[in-house]
């Protein structure tokens, strides 16, 4: 029993700071080492990609539930039985220009990437990515 | 003489002017002048103070360090230095931590962010993107692609990009690391 809770402690162990490299890929990249130390990011730079973040994350949260809301007005009336095509049209146009909005605020957050980080490393970002995507492609 | 005709001076007299000359009239110290009686008996009580004096300096202890007699408290420049001098000092330290604080708050060094933290913003990016890419109830996005074009393998740079940034969800480069 100890040896088996022993092997499962050692598999937790390992099994803890892989999953958690698998998860922290996404998200805040500028929080990876690995690319952190590519990209030569500094402190402050990180903070501020931080600050820009956090800034970004309101706006774009209330974005997201007001798409969210008209998808659920757009789904009403898709499934009356008699379906009021212009109504739907009408909604459906609302809806994509609430997913618009939040288009235009996550870019926002890209150009506020750029502003931090400079064009010489932003475009060191994508050649990463495309590094990044001929390893996933092999 | 006209000194002859007055008095000589009187124990008490004599006694004042030991002290200061000008303790006693202008006539008696005239006299005092004068007379030699009178001079010499004051010499003699003036001689006499001067030992006594001497002797008690050179019988008393020396003081084991210097002393001062304290200051009068009313003194006007006493009661407004002190103060002065403290509104002064309070005003430079809060000056100086003033000062300070926004360089600590400029302090380089990022705060740790929980795993937590990053795996809730990780959802948030994942479903904002997958809204931008597909806005349509979840019913209907399988049954629109079905019927909807090929999509454009040349993507913009915008959503490829954030394709990088943040995959979506299922996709195989979910596993994959930076290294």
């Amino acid at each position: 029993m100890i040896k088996r809770l022993l092997i499962l402690a050692l598999l937790m162990g390992v099994a803890a700071p892989w999953a958690h490299a698998q998860e922290s890929y996404k998200g805040r990249w500028w929080r990876l080492p690995a690319v952190a130390e590519k990209m030569q990011l500094t402190e402050t730079e990180i903070r501020q990609l931080d600050n820009a973040f956090e800034a970004a994350r309101d706006p774009m949260i209330e974005l997201k539930g007001r798409v969210e809301i008209e998808q659920k007005k757009l789904r009403a009336l898709m499934e009356q039985s008699t379906l009021d095509e212009k109504a739907v049209l009408s909604q459906h146009r609302k809806q994509e220009a609430a997913r618009t909005q939040l288009a235009d605020a996550r870019f926002a957050f890209l150009m506020q990437v750029r502003k931090i980080i400079g064009p010489d490393r932003f475009n060191k970002l994508l050649e990463i990515r495309d590094e990044e995507r001929k390893l996933w492609n092999r | 003489m006209k000194f002859e005709r007055e008095p000589h001076l009187t124990r008490e007299e004599l006694l004042a002017a030991a002290v200061d000359l000008k303790d006693i009239a202008a006539t008696r110290s005239t006299h005092l002048n004068a007379c030699p009686e009178c001079r010499r008996r004051h010499e003699r009580l003036t001689g006499m103070l001067a030992r006594l004096g001497r002797t008690a300096q050179d019988l008393a202890p020396a003081p084991s360090r210097p002393f001062r007699l304290p200051e009068s408290r009313n003194s006007g420049r006493r009661l407004f230095t002190k103060p002065l001098y403290l509104i002064g000092f309070t005003a430079a330290l809060l000056l100086a931590i003033v000062i300070w604080q926004p360089q600590r708050g400029s302090d380089p060094s990022t705060e740790p962010i929980t795993a937590a933290a990053l795996a809730q913003d990780r959802h948030l990016m994942q479903s904002i993107d997958a809204l931008v890419e597909n806005a349509l109830p979840a019913p209907y996005q399988a049954l629109a692609s079905i019927q909807a074009p090929q999509r454009n393998i040349e993507t913009t740079i915008e959503d490829d990009f954030f394709d990088w940034i943040v995959p979506n969800v299922g996709t195989e480069t979910v596993g994959k690391s930076l290294s």
